[in-house]
This record gives C-alpha cells, structure tokens and sequence, in this order.
C-alpha cells in the first residue's frame, strides 16, 4: 500500500469514533424530533382548531353537559329539552379552543392565567329565550330558581369544555414562581429540540472531519445517524401508541382522553412524513456513498 | 466486481441504520418497559390533583 492510500483511508478508531458519534447524533435528534412535535403541539393554532372542532369531543361533551342539565332540570323543575339547544356547536368549539389555548399558554409562560377566556354572557343570552319555570308561581322564587339555573348550566358547560382545576395550577404556579425561575425554565424547555438539533449538526459535521480523507465517506456514517433517527423515532411511535396515554386519562377524565386521542391523530401523520423523510436521506446518502465506492472499484479494475 | 461492491453497500446500509439506530431503540424500548408503571403512576396523581371527572 502506497503511502498516498494509506493516508487517504480512515483509521479503525475514526471509524469506531465516527459510529459512536452517529448513535449519539441519532439519539439526539430522535430527542429534537420528539420535542418539535410537543412544540408543534403547544404553538399550531391550526392543530388547536381540529382537536377542538373534533365530532367524537363534541359528542361527548354534548352528551355529559346533556345529562347533567337533565339532573338540573328536575331539581329546579324547567324543562330540559326546552333548554338543551343551548349546547349550541360553535360555542363548545369556541370553549374547546380556549381551554386549549390556556393549556398552551400556561405552559409557554408559566404564569397563573385565571382560566381560559370564556364569555358567559352568551350562555345566559341564550337561556334568556330558553329557561322557564311553569310550576313556580311566586316571582321572586321563579327569579331566584332562574339565577340558580343559569349559574348551574353555566358550570356545567365550563366543565363539559375545560377539564383542568386551575385554582390549584394558578396556586401552584404562583408558589412555584416564588422559588424558582418558573419561565426561564420554561423558556430554556422550549428552547431545547433546537439546541439538540444544533448539537446533531455539530456532531455531523465531526464525523465529516474525522473522515476528512474521504467526505464521501463521511456520508455513510451521516445518513446512518438519519436512519438511526427515524428507526428510533418509530419505535418511539410505536412504544405511545402502546402505551395509550389517552386510555390512562380515561380514567380520570373521558373527554380530555378523547382531546388526547384527536391530537394524537391529527399529529401521526406530520410524524410519519417526518420518518419518511429521514428514511429517504438514508437512503440518499447511502445511495451518494455506494456509487462513490462502486466508481472507485471500476477505476481500480480499469488501473488493474 | 461492481456486484460485490453493490451488495457491499446495500449492506453497509442496513448494517449502518442496525448500528446508529438499533442501540437508542433497544434503550427507548427498555426505558419505556421499566417506567411504564411509574408513569400511569404519575399520570394517575396528575389526573387526581389537577384534572375534574
């Protein structure tokens, strides 16, 4: 072997270093991909609007709130199915919506957000022309069963449409804020699937100097770290779906399962694309790689 | 010659997404095992403090 090759191949412990460092790469950008669903997730006003316009929630809710204006109605003596059309569509939409969007924002800012931004003023319009109390005789009575009615219908689609009890997660955050830098933290959180994005790059670019003889080279071990990344983002894939987190919160609360269960498949296939895109630079790059070696073989026999 | 060099880097393919990605999957797979209990756990105690039936 002339001294021209033996500088040109890489040594044993370039190529040991460079697998190690397309686990790693592969690891860490499983991690980013991971966490820029979750930001996905936490920013798409899009994403939002499906979840909370999804039929199966809307059902759901309708029926709950349904039944619990039903036990109103017989304790307060109006009758129910005068009353139901308040569960009007557009308004549940509307409440899904912005609880999601104090979730959202909550977990961006980290500050106590007195729950979502609701208008109960359109509930109370609207049972104006609905509510009536025919076996009640005395006004005043009526006018205080009415107050009641409304106060309890009202509630009881504020907990149809938003399922968390921020007085303790307000309290709990003010607490936390006490002690800690609560949105800084947050911040840095966020901030996280970019920084470990940039740390793969890093590592990438290592591995194309450990192999600076060969860049072609380099490849191999590049889109390895690709194909790593999308092999371990689908076993993540598949490891949630086995885990069922929705069917865990089923059994604290039904509905917010079902707003789990809509994003999670409204969020599957921008994954699988993502998968496959990583699948395809694999390849990609293991293509660019092996017509590199297949060239470099012809032009050895052609020399021979 | 190009035959084995062809099958060489079908090879290395398959050996090089085996190599960077089968070690983080085994660990995700494993990871996920031992910490399923403590996560319905956790999700449990979230559900119950902060979340209404």
């Amino acid at each position: 072997m002339s001294k021209a090759e033996t500088k040109k191949a890489p040594g044993t412990f370039a190529r040991g270093l460079s697998w190690a460092l397309a686990m790693v790469t592969s690891l860490l950008l499983t991690a980013a991909l991971a966490g820029c669903v979750l930001l996905y997730a936490i920013h798409s006003g899009s994403l939002h609007e499906k979840i909370a316009s999804d039929e199966t929630l809307l059902r759901m809710e309708t029926e709950w709130a349904g039944g619990k204006i039903r036990e109103l109605a017989e304790e307060y003596g109006f009758d129910p199915s005068r009353t139901l059309p308040v569960l009007d569509r557009e308004m549940l939409i509307r409440r899904n919506l912005a609880g999601i969007t104090w979730v959202a924002e909550t977990v961006t800012t980290g500050k106590p957000k007195l729950g979502p931004r609701v208008d109960d003023g359109e509930i109370e319009e609207m049972l104006s022309g609905l509510l009536r109390f025919p076996n009640i005789k005395d006004a005043d009575e009526a006018a205080q069963a009415y107050g009641d009615a409304v106060a309890g219908i009202t509630g009881i689609i504020g907990r149809a449409t938003f399922f968390f009890r921020n007085d303790l997660t307000d309290l709990g955050l003010a607490k936390a804020r006490e002690y800690a830098d609560v949105h800084g933290f947050l911040n840095l959180l966020l901030k996280l699937p970019v920084i470990l994005g940039v740390l793969a790059v890093v590592l990438a670019g290592l591995m194309v100097l450990l192999i600076a003889s060969r860049p072609k080279e380099a490849l191999k071990y590049v889109g390895s770290a690709l194909g790593g990344t999308g092999l371990q983002a689908a076993v993540c894939l598949a490891l949630l779906r086995w885990l069922d987190l929705p069917g865990i919160v089923a059994e604290g609360n039904v509905r917010l399962a079902e707003m789990l269960r809509a994003a999670g498949n409204h969020l599957l296939l921008p994954v699988i694309l993502g998968i496959a895109a990583l699948l395809i630079l694999w390849i990609l790059c293991l293509t660019i790689y092996t017509r590199r070696a297949r060239r470099a073989a012809k032009e050895a026999t052609a020399k021979a | 010659m190009t035959e084995n060099v062809k099958t060489k880097g079908r090879g290395a393919a398959w050996l090089g997404i085996l190599t960077a990605g089968l070690p983080g999957a085994i660990l995700l797979i494993a990871g996920t095992l031992l910490a399923r209990p403590y996560i319905i756990k956790a999700v449990g105690l979230v559900l119950k403090t902060v979340v209404r039936r």
